[in-house]
């Protein structure tokens, strides 16, 4: 990637009003150039994409976070006063039982550079690249290291005592040999129909499904309207069954007993909740009802 | 049957969705943050859906992002320098004539007589009632709102018929379409507490609720002017109301009221430890608890200047803000400030 050219760089510093926080021009030049680098890895801009990627940035935010690793007194009670109260606020609205708050407080930490490497302060801050707001990295910070550390919980959870819940009781049905096969080939044709959905249809069924997001979550993610992200969803569901049930036809022959039957070895078999369900054991249990309401079929 | 395999499809989906493993090309948080800022180009926007789409790490920070983005929209003070302190004053009050317009207009029949005025010793005021009575009914709408709540109602109504004639699903949670863009026009809900060293004025203000019941309608006036100052103890939190400070060491359930002096106009907070905690207002007015409320050191600035926020980093380090634009930095526990 080639160096910012000495009088872009001192528009784009005018523009981030670099100079409230005595902030080097060097400095913000090189957060520019590995801002760059990261958008731009393996295929090099032409000039006005180069242009137009640095005036699409949150300069000043990226000024701030520059000054602030820099241990900027007056930039770090800039930050201090715009930005933590508003950290803390969406910690506690990732969890409203408060165990992100901490994760909230120890990133504050780590922005400020406590740690040092070769006598140079090391701050999270020179990971902030501009392209977003600021207060957008920040709290995307906090998720990662919110859902990262709920997972490392779940992974390091020990094993049930074998001294435990008392046994479950056997059957007293005899289990029909074919129901391990339906559900087999229920779980690879359901996994194959969704691997064949576009991505985007299969984010949004991940997220309503998997992770119980509202329609209005997953239109900031899709960056659609709620409508179509509703719309979309009953249609993916609705391919999604009929490529289910096509591919149980067709390429397995079955006839229409022998899906009832592929359908209901599901309901009959759990799944592997304890590995996979692991988003329900410290989270309150989602009180929406995530079934579709249809009418009339 | 066809219904069954539908809900049986929709269990399934659970679980086959969330056994998707990691990769090693998850998104980062600044990757995470340009997407949700839309600041990713169309290729860079595919990969990121392409991955988070088969990443049950990446559905889970997407989820605990949005989660995250889901808070009151407060508005951030503005750089001291340009801070208009007319604006600081005027709010509140333009908050408490507003409370006045709107009780009167509540009608008769839900009028009840208010609640006598707090004594000036310490008391623990019963904030459950209250809140539970704030949340049992909703502030009341505007009248545009209303029609607006109204018509979607309606819409939803109309939606739902339609739907079923056309052998359409609907779920749960799905908006009306055709009163959307009215509905997302309406106001945001109230800004409870406004957290941390220096909240908006504007913002602070916006708790305000009309109630039918005196709890509610007390509750109400309070939240109009109340500010609340969080600490790192989520037990542990301030509520400045005009002249009065009260602590709540259980997370609201009760507070007591540590400090009312008279003509304070305290009007912001900064608490760095359950037992520090920092308050200034009119007229260079700054105070500093080191004992969790019990005692108040006085250590004002000697300029009458009216103070808008403070930030404070410990019992002896805190910058305070004016309204005219200055900044005042103590790193002796009051005893002392410089300008900065």
């Amino acid at each position: 990637m080639e160096d910012v050219d000495a009088r872009r760089a001192e528009r784009l510093y005018n523009k981030a009003k670099g100079e409230r926080w005595k902030l080097p021009l060097e400095v913000f030049t090189n957060a520019l150039e590995r801002s760059a680098e990261k958008t731009f890895a393996g295929r090099p801009p032409d000039e006005s994409e180069l242009d137009r990627y640095y005036d699409s940035l949150h300069l000043e935010d990226l000024a701030l976070a520059c000054a602030c690793a820099m241990g900027r007194e007056d930039a770090w009670d800039h930050f201090v006063r715009e930005f933590r109260p508003a950290m803390y606020r969406s910690a506690d609205a990732i969890d409203p039982g408060g165990d992100a708050r901490d994760i909230a407080e120890a990133l504050y930490a780590e922005l400020f550079g406590l740690r040092e490497r070769d006598g140079i302060r090391q701050s999270v801050f020179r990971y902030f690249h501009g392209r977003s707001a600021l207060s957008t990295w920040l709290r995307s910070l906090i998720a990662q290291r919110y859902v990262d550390r709920y997972r490392e919980t779940r992974r390091l959870e020990p094993l049930p005592e074998e001294s435990g819940p008392a046994p479950i009781r056997a059957r007293t049905t005899a289990i029909d040999p074919d129901r391990a096969r339906y559900l087999e080939i229920m779980k690879t044709t359901l996994g194959a129909a969704i691997a064949a959905l576009s991505p985007r249809d299969r984010l949004r069924l991940a997220c309503y499904y998997a992770q119980e997001m509202t329609l209005a979550q997953i239109a900031s993610v899709t960056r659609e309207h709620e409508a179509t992200v509703s719309r979309h969803l009953a249609r993916t569901r609705q391919a999604l069954r009929g490529d289910v049930e096509r591919r149980l036809a067709g390429h397995h022959g079955f006839s229409r007993r022998e899906i009832d039957e592929c359908f209901q070895s599901v309901v009959d078999d759990a799944g592997n909740l304890d590995l996979a369900d692991w988003l329900d054991t410290s989270r309150k249990k989602s009180e929406v009802d995530r079934s579709l309401k249809e009418e009339h079929l | 049957m066809s219904r069954d395999r539908d809900r049986i499809l929709e269990q399934a989906l659970k679980h086959e969705l969330r056994g998707n493993a990691p990769s090693a090309e998850c998104l980062d948080a600044e990757t995470l943050a340009a997407w949700q800022d839309g600041a990713l180009d169309a290729a860079q926007m595919s990969a990121a859906e392409l991955h988070a789409s088969t990443c049950t790490r990446c559905q889970a920070m997407l989820a605990a992002f949005a989660r995250g983005s889901a808070t009151p929209a407060v508005e951030a003070v503005p750089d001291a320098d340009g801070f208009r302190w007319w604006k600081w004053w005027l709010a509140p009050l333009a908050a408490g004539a507003a409370a006045v317009t709107l009780w009167m207009v509540v009608p008769e029949e839900q009028k009840l007589a208010t609640a006598p005025p707090q004594p000036q010793a310490a008391v623990a005021i019963d904030a459950t009632q209250s809140r539970a009575a704030e949340q049992a009914s909703p502030p009341l709408a505007p009248p545009a709102a209303q029609n607006i709540e109204r018509k979607r109602e309606a819409a939803e109504g109309k939606l739902n018929a339609e739907a079923a004639r056309e052998d359409r699903p609907q779920f749960k949670d799905a908006p009306a379409p055709k009163e959307e863009t009215a509905v997302a026009q309406m106001p945001p809900p109230p800004a409870a507490v406004a957290l941390g060293a220096a909240a908006a004025p504007a913002a602070r203000n916006e708790g305000f609720a009309a109630a039918p019941s005196a709890d509610l309608q007390k509750s109400a006036r309070l939240s109009a002017a109340s500010i609340e100052v969080a600490t790192v103890d989520r037990n542990h939190r301030w509520r400045i109301t005009g002249n009065r400070i009260e602590l709540t060491a259980n997370a609201g359930t009760t507070w007591t009221v540590v400090r009312d002096q008279p003509d304070e106009g305290i009007s912001a907070g900064s608490a760095p430890t359950p037992s520090v905690a920092w308050f200034v207002g009119r007229a260079g007015l700054v105070l500093v608890t080191k004992d969790g409320g019990a005692s108040f050191d006085e250590v004002s600035i000697a300029e009458p200047l009216d103070v808008a926020s403070v930030s404070a980093v410990d019992a002896r380090t805190a910058s305070i803000f004016t309204t005219s634009g200055r900044r005042f930095r103590t790193d002796d526990g009051g005893r002392t400030w410089r300008p900065f």
